[in-house]
């Protein structure tokens, strides 16, 4: 029996061996695992989003900053009694009963976490949430940093819009701190300047219990506003060039000649970036985006149209440049040319007579052109609107940014399969044809000729201490002085000669230079440019309008293009 | 005076110790699962344990006086109470938790199937040391399997599975010292094996959900499988020295459920980490080794036999309850002695342990 009992006693002492030993595997080997595991049991994580950065105009005007949104929402652990609480907040917000509940189940997460029933209410609203509030256990009135847009309509082309980050770009931009549901810059600045002008989100730390209700703050991480950034642009001449476009399609770039900084950038129609802002305005948004109109399209940057009349300048240029004419060679205009079969005819019937090259530009005669074209041949035209930055992207970083088309022997050849026709090159001579470009290409194409040969790069961010740097990027074409003295003044003439084309610009208190240009449509009135710097005698600010269907680049174009210069001479600009 | 001083002197005094350093520790813990945080604090648990307790050491001191061979006389009075009690319980106990365990007398709820472990020794005790020349017989093990057999049966009806497995580890434990032979032994072993299919019959649903989740824990982690998760992370998050008293965020933010009772071992091994629950461990090994120490150096065959049964009881408690809560045994419903909360298995482990200091004192001496 004793021996039996000791036997007993082994067992006895080999169980509480077992224990020391689970015990030890679970808490000195398994144990900073199942730590973290009850850490993870108790501790629950809330963001709190940080207020993107401001942005302004050139003179410190915020263009786009941040305002207080009130949300209601129910915080289901403070819930006491959810029949009476939805019956009433269903009357104060006259939302249905069943909605409310709807839209608590769909967006329930935690017993801690805030549920939004419904966002931006107005202040009247607020107020009185806050005087009913002992009546409804459970709900609050919750701040939200909301962007807000100053002049929505005007500047949504540059700006951008915001959307929810989706899961493709998630995957990538996980490992700059993006988050799911995050905010995320769609166009414009708010979308090429994301990861800067996005705030560093802040966030609480919670402490609950078994069924997840709040039992204690633990930590709060206070958020960080985004940086801002300063835009090259003058919020008051681009709000005032919006105004004055009134109902018309196009666009309208005003540009600094000697840096490139973008003074006015408006293209229309456009759309106001705050519908964004709420996913209940989806239909809106839907129909914006079907539209015909192509709200969305950003015609300065990414709307492609022959540059017509505008380009008999590259042709100039490209025939004083090569010494195929002198500024006094003249050609006789008749109204029509004749190549072949086919006649081509200027916009002027009875024809201008014997003009030199001035004459040429100032009564922008279809005509002359067509000699000079056959003249000095398609290649050298190619050649000269290619450096003059026409056919590739100016590098506003405005995506999509469209790189237009110079059209060549070759790339004919490649695309069409086709030789290069002698009557192509007539069309190609006036700005018509294969060729494609956008206004900011002409802007700066104007600009070029205005600081005397330098092809500038376009800038929308101000930025101080780089500005020598910027200098540095435009690119010295080395045009003579003499051509460029020529062209120059050929388009003061188009502005100020009773003739010139673009006589509806002129201005008695400013030298204005300018060329207009029409081009035809199959369907409806032609388009219409008008560009143009000034002053003339140290040229600053090159501007150009375009206007679809705008009829003749003398007409309107011209009107509101004085009319921005007129506003610039207010602004002090000039 | 003399009297108390020759009843210190018999006593042993590290059985003594342990016990009540244990229910102390027990008792603090008690009151670290009842307070919560900003919740209601439910003190009256730990003042009920405390209220226990002194009942508990009123009847081990009355116990002490009489020696244990008249509980050795009385053991079939005593069981035929038993069965009465357990036949109670069935017929008019109140159901707590889907069990129908409690007799209230008085005010005071206990549960017969507690008491019936320590009759269940007597008995063996009783019925083991007269066949003690008997036991190569099969007659003997048979009819002993048949003593313990009824009470079970009825303890299994309430339903408790803890108590009812409790008393066939106390008779293989005495058959086993009592000098079984081991092919008899192998023979019981294979046929409670071969039984277990039928057994698995048997069992309640969320009975069987225990098992099975004890077999694959991650089977249903929010149902029968949470308890056992719980547990463990609360135990392994305790790493070597705890979180502190109060301090297991397992145990005051409600993750663990029945904390206070059968799973109060996990809220030790959280707040006292691995040093503190190898001190419990140590306290119970002293009071084993202290009764395996009486078993010894009793020549009495009876007193030796009770003191095996209360040994097994109580190791058997130990032992399952403290594996239950860190998974290398599945959840059975057993609490873990002096340091649970529940009036019935208190007062009765202070019975057991004043058994056994009742057979060191009164040991015979030749």
């Amino acid at each position: 029996m004793l021996h039996r009992l000791g036997i007993f006693n082994n067992l006895i002492r080999g169980s509480f061996l077992l224990l020391v030993f689970g015990l030890g595997y679970t808490q000195i080997i398994k144990g900073p695992e199942y730590f973290r595991l009850s850490e993870q049991n108790r501790i629950r994580l809330i963001p709190i989003i940080a207020p993107r950065g401001i942005i302004y105009d050139r003179n410190g005007q915020p263009i786009v900053s941040n305002k207080l949104a009130f949300d209601i929402v129910i915080i289901p652990q403070e819930l006491k009694d959810k029949e009476t609480t939805f019956i009433g907040l269903s009357k104060l917000i006259e939302i249905d009963k069943e909605e409310i509940e709807n839209i608590f189940k769909k967006n329930y997460l935690a017993p801690f976490a805030p549920v939004i029933i419904k966002r931006n209410l107005d202040r009247r609203l607020v107020s009185q949430i806050e005087e009913n509030k002992l009546g409804l256990p459970g709900v609050f009135v919750q701040t939200r940093a909301e962007r807000y847009y100053h002049y929505p309509e005007s500047t949504s082309h540059i700006i951008g819009y915001l959307g929810e980050i989706n899961k493709k770009e998630l995957e990538y931009l996980k490992t700059y701190g993006y988050k799911i549901k995050d905010l995320i810059g769609r166009a414009g600045i708010e979308r090429l300047y994301d990861t800067f002008l996005r705030g560093d989100d802040g966030g609480m730390q919670l402490e609950v219990d078994n069924r997840g209700r709040l039992v204690e703050v633990l930590g709060q991480k206070e958020p960080f506003r985004g940086n801002d950034i300063q835009l090259t642009i003058d919020i008051k001449l681009q709000d005032y060039i919006f105004n004055i476009m009134e109902s018309f399609q196009g666009a309208c770039v005003v540009m600094d000649v000697n840096n490139g900084e973008v003074l006015a950038l408006v293209s229309k129609p456009s759309f106001n970036p705050t519908i964004f802002l709420n996913s209940v305005n989806k239909n809106k948004i839907r129909q914006l985006l079907t539209s015909k109109k192509r709200p969305f399209l950003n015609r300065a940057v990414s709307g492609l149209y022959q540059p017509a009349s505008v380009f008999k300048l590259v042709v100039a240029i490209a025939a004083l440049e090569n010494k195929k004419i002198s500024p006094y060679t003249e050609f006789t205009c008749s109204g029509v040319y004749k190549k072949g079969n086919a006649e081509f005819e200027c916009w002027k019937k009875e024809g201008h007579g014997n003009l030199d090259l001035r004459g040429a530009i100032a009564n922008s005669c279809n005509v002359y052109f067509y000699k000079l074209g056959s003249l000095i041949g398609a290649d050298l035209i190619s050649r000269y609107a290619l450096e003059f930055g026409f056919g590739r992207p100016t590098g506003i970083r405005l995506v999509p940014e469209a790189k237009g088309l110079v059209p060549t022997r070759m790339w004919k050849l490649l695309t069409k399969g086709e030789n290069w026709y002698e009557g192509e090159t007539l069309s190609f001579a006036i700005g018509h044809g294969y060729l494609l470009s956008s206004p900011l290409q002409v802007t700066r194409f104007i600009s070029a000729i205005a600081n005397g040969g330098k092809l500038v790069q376009p800038q929308l961010i101000r930025n101080r201490d780089e500005n020598e740097n910027l200098q540095k990027v435009a690119l010295n074409l080395n045009i003579s002085n003499e051509t460029m003295k020529i062209i120059k003044e050929a388009m003061l003439e188009v502005v100020e000669r009773d003739y010139g084309t673009g006589h509806n610009a002129k201005l008695n208190s400013l030298d204005i230079a300018g060329k207009t240009g029409t081009t035809q449509q199959f369907i409806g009135k032609p388009h219409a440019w008008f560009t143009g710097f000034a002053p003339f005698g140290s040229p600053k600010f090159s501007v150009v309008v375009f206007l679809e269907h705008g009829g003749s680049g003398g007409a309107d174009a011209s009107i509101i293009a004085s009319k921005i210069f007129q506003k610039m001479q207010e602004l002090k600009f000039l | 005076m003399r009297a108390i001083r020759v009843f210190l002197r018999k006593i042993d005094k590290a059985l003594v110790i342990s016990t009540v350093l244990l229910f102390l520790i027990g008792l603090s813990f008690l009151y670290s699962t009842t307070y919560q945080r900003e919740l209601v604090f439910l003190e009256k648990y730990t003042i009920r344990q405390l209220a226990w307790f002194i009942v508990g050491l009123i009847l081990a001191g009355v116990l002490l006086k009489i020696n244990y061979i008249r509980f050795i006389d009385f053991s079939y009075p005593l069981y035929f109470l038993t069965i009465l009690m357990l036949l109670l319980v069935l017929l008019v106990g109140d159901i707590i938790l889907g069990a129908q365990r409690w007799l209230e007398v008085g005010g005071f709820a206990f549960q017969p199937s507690e008491f019936a472990k320590i009759v269940i020794i007597i008995v063996l005790a009783n019925y083991l040391g007269k066949n003690r020349l008997r036991m190569y017989s099969i007659k003997t093990i048979t009819f002993s399997f048949i003593l313990i057999s009824v009470p079970m049966f009825l303890i299994l009806k309430q339903p408790d599975l803890g108590t009812a497995i409790t008393l066939f580890a106390i008779l293989f434990s005495m058959l086993f010292v009592s000098g079984i032979k081991i092919k008899h032994l192998a023979a019981i072993t294979g046929i409670g094996i071969s039984a277990l299919p039928i057994l698995w019959h048997f069992l309640k649903p969320y009975q069987k959900s225990r098992l099975l989740v004890f077999l694959n824990p991650n089977l249903d982690p929010l149902g029968a499988g949470y308890t056992i998760r719980q547990s463990k992370i609360a135990v392994g998050s305790g790493m070597l020295l705890g979180k502190g008293w109060q301090s297991g965020t397992q145990n005051i933010l409600n993750f663990l459920p029945e904390r206070h009772t059968d799973f109060i071992f996990s809220v030790v091994g959280e707040e006292v980490g691995f040093i503190g629950a190898l001190c419990v461990l140590l306290l119970f090994f002293i009071i084993i080794k202290q009764g395996i120490k009486i078993a010894y150096s009793t020549n009495d065959i009876y007193g030796r036999l009770l003191a095996v049964g209360i040994v097994s009881m109580i190791i058997f408690h130990i032992f399952v309850n403290i594996s239950m809560t860190i998974g290398l045994m599945p959840v059975v419903g057993i609490p873990l002695p002096l340091i649970s909360y529940g009036g019935s298995s208190l007062v009765i482990t202070l019975i057991a342990i004043s058994i056994l200091l009742n057979i060191k004192i009164n040991r015979p001496i030749f």
